[in-house]
């Protein structure tokens, strides 16, 4: 049948039957919501075959993602530090990390995202002592990322 | 044309692969088909959601398989086009961006809707506050005769080791000060102007609320060593689940980092530890179960929704897939590498739904998979203390309003960047969109506008990008007519006579199959719009009665039964 014959058949029954695109079923009912109260549902249709996919490769991506955060933040001048731990625990969350402040993986990404954000020395310093909670250690991991 | 570096051949140069997906029409939510584009596991496309708007979507593929192929009984057409691996990154990264701005433009009025519902219960002086936290679900409630858990008993003592009792209450206290002391910010979220723009991320009262009682909750637990609920933790049987020497030595290391991990939470509190740190105590109870017994013991982490029913023949790829995840987490495990928690995460998601996917092959009937929502474990429920914050019923009560008249005028903005339009803005227009210029890396380009029908997109893929190979992925029925022999395919023509068929609410009524038989396809088309005419009489009468329901379904079924005259098929029947 040609794309003209298709025309003809598919657009009023598309345009009487609402859309001619599929439905987002995971739209219909309020479920989402109710499982996890709280939190955003990005990482749930892809959770459910996660694990097709190396750790090392979901570590890169909550990486990437942690960095990404870290650039944004820096470049919109916000010194709101609860906020952004919580916006980094919300991303380790999804990748099911409980507990990211001992983890040298994301202090290094946060130091990657501070690079992005191309800052001048001494916003950079006060920054890498804010996000660090001028704990010496992070400041170093930061400092990784960073160069 | 890209110019390949000289010591490449075409075929090593284009040596990645990305999957546009057509999907054929059926019947009610896709009389026109639908469109998508597969990079490895990960599929993106855009969906009709609530409100007449389209929306990115990211979705593994196995499910997005099984959804479409299987309950929706519709045939899926693969167009695997050829890409250098720096376009497939490329492009990969580009629907990765959309799907996150999407997701963070339309999560701004959810959230808005959020903090105003929980302050408007909380401004409720009848009632107690009602809240379900994440992780709580998983331990035992406050009972005296409870048996406290060894790992969480090891920790409270290294707690109050470094931080005395009195230490740990001058914390607690500090967390119901912190509650005590929320207020809601006015809700000013900028909207954005464009689909192109990312609203700054915020976090919300009503994720500070959360939180701060997930912590508080967690030092209550750790107060008392509470143990896990008998439900909330799998010690599966099978010599699969037993761990090995080195697999032992790797996960006690694991459970080392954990507790020390937690110990430094309990350091500064934040709320933000709240959740994590609930799901860290009770990954530490499991791993302690796990190296007293030497066998793999792991958290429930399914999702207790009730989910469409699958037949039986779709459990053994689900076991499959499901037991492949597994394999490839427990040689992480033996690797020798440190476990780190996103590792030891995707051995807990893949143990879960193998173990789930092994239920429903030993079942041998049909069964409802549960799925986890995600990597961190986070059964809800009520934490033992819940307060309000020190603020006026009124202030509550003003301050939910605006929210919500925030969240409604945001919507309306999302409305006008994404309402749906048959032509100009529809699940394939917005693929194409989206590749932008990146099409000429893909060996060409299509307007996305012009190609609006997803049959005539899949046309275009195939005659103007570089695909390296076709295939289709047969619906639900069509594998099974291909099992059988001439008497049996004769009594699947119908669906009062099929073996497999179940009339459901999403399907109008018919009387015959029109989805192979082509040359007979005008005979049963008109046996099909009677059919679908009587609906719609009978409808009309019970329009009192079901507000116009069957009436529709009635005119629904005319309406696909009318190309079957002219020998084109829509309704292929759905296995809801």
């Amino acid at each position: 049948m040609t794309p003209f014959k298709q025309l003809i058949f598919v657009a009023p029954i598309a345009s009487l039957t609402l859309q001619g695109c599929s439905f987002s079923y995971s739209s219909e009912s309020s479920v989402k919501s109710s499982a996890s109260p709280f939190t955003s549902s990005a990482s749930v249709s892809e959770s459910s075959s996660s694990s097709s996919k190396s750790s090392q490769n979901k570590k890169a991506r909550y990486e990437k993602s942690v960095a990404e955060y870290a650039t944004e933040f820096a470049k919109s001048g916000s010194s709101d530090s609860v906020a952004f731990y919580a916006r980094i625990s919300q991303l380790a969350q999804e990748y099911g990390i409980t507990g990211w402040d001992s983890d040298k993986g994301t202090y290094v990404a946060i130091g990657k995202g501070l690079a992005g954000a191309k800052l001048g020395q001494p916003q950079y310093e006060a920054l890498r002592k804010l996000l660090a909670n001028s704990e010496p250690t992070r400041m170093q991991y930061i400092d990784e990322g960073y160069r | 044309m890209l110019a390949l570096p000289a010591t490449l051949s075409a075929e090593e140069a284009y040596s990645a692969r990305i999957d546009y997906l057509y999907l054929d029409a059926n019947e009610g939510q896709a009389a026109g088909g639908h469109a998508a584009l597969r990079f490895g596991d990960e599929v993106y496309h855009f969906e009709y959601v609530e409100g007449g708007l389209i929306r990115a979507a990211r979705q593994a593929f196995e499910p997005f398989r099984r959804l479409y192929t299987e309950t929706e009984n519709r045939t899926l057409h693969v167009s695997r086009i050829a890409v250098t691996p720096d376009t497939y990154a490329a492009l990969h990264e580009r629907f990765e961006s959309q799907f996150q701005r999407q997701h963070a433009q339309f999560e701004v009025p959810e959230a808005l809707r959020r903090d105003g519902e929980i302050l408007a219960m909380l401004a409720r002086t009848d009632m107690s506050p009602r809240l379900l936290v994440k992780g709580v679900g998983l331990f035992e409630p406050a009972r005296t005769d409870l048996p406290e858990d060894p790992a969480l008993a090891s920790l409270r003592t290294r707690a109050l080791a470094r931080y005395g009792a009195e230490g740990l209450r001058t914390r607690m206290a500090s967390i119901r000060q912190a509650i005590s002391a929320l207020h809601p910010a006015p809700p000013d979220d900028p909207l954005p102007m464009d689909a192109d723009s990312s609203p700054p991320w915020r976090y919300h009262f009503a994720d500070r609320y959360h939180d701060f009682h997930a912590l508080l909750e967690a030092y209550r637990l750790l107060e008392r060593a509470a143990p896990l609920r008998p439900d909330a933790y799998h010690v599966p049987a099978g010599r699969e689940f037993a761990l090995k020497p080195d697999e032992i030595q790797t996960l006690q290391t694991f459970a080392r980092k954990l507790e020390e991990s937690a110990l430094a939470a309990l350091d500064q509190p934040r709320p933000d530890q709240g959740p994590g740190l609930l799901a860290a105590l009770a990954r530490m109870e499991a791993l302690g179960k796990a190296l007293r017994y030497g066998r793999l013991v792991f958290l429930d982490t399914l999702n207790e929704r009730e989910t469409a029913e699958l037949p039986w023949g779709s459990a053994p790829p689900v076991f499959t897939a499901a037991d492949a995840d597994f394999r490839l987490a427990r040689r992480e495990l033996a690797s020798g590498r440190d476990l780190d928690e996103v590792g030891y995460s995707l051995l807990e998601n893949a143990a879960n739904r193998r173990l789930e996917a092994r239920k429903a092959l030993a079942g041998k009937t049909p069964f409802h998979l549960r799925i986890p929502p995600g990597l961190m474990p986070s059964r809800p429920g009520s934490p033992t203390e819940i307060l309000r914050p020190a603020l006026s019923a009124e202030d509550m009560e003003r301050a939910s309003k605006a929210l919500h008249a925030a969240a409604e005028a945001y919507g309306e903005r999302l409305k006008r960047l994404y309402r749906y339009h048959l032509v100009n803005r529809n699940c394939v227009t917005e693929i194409f969109r989206t590749l932008g210029e990146g099409q000429a890396r893909l060996g060409g380009r299509i307007d996305p506008e012009a190609a609006a029908i997803p049959f005539v997109s899949a046309q275009n893929v195939e005659r103007k990008y570089r695909v390296a190979e076709s295939f289709d992925i047969a619906s639900r029925r069509k594998l099974f007519l291909e099992t059988l022999d001439s008497e049996a395919y004769l009594a699947e023509l119908s669906p009062l006579s099929s073996a497999i068929y179940r009339t459901n609410d999403e399907d109008s009524l018919f009387l015959f199959f029109t989805d192979t038989p082509a040359l007979v396809r005008p005979l049963f088309g008109v046996v099909n719009l009677a059919t679908g005419g009587l609906e719609t009489l009978a409808g009309i009468a019970a329009s009192p009665w079901d507000l116009g329901r069957t009436f529709y379904s009635g005119l629904r079924g005319m309406l696909v039964s009318l190309p079957e005259l002219a020998f084109f098929n829509i309704r292929k029947g759905t296995f809801r």
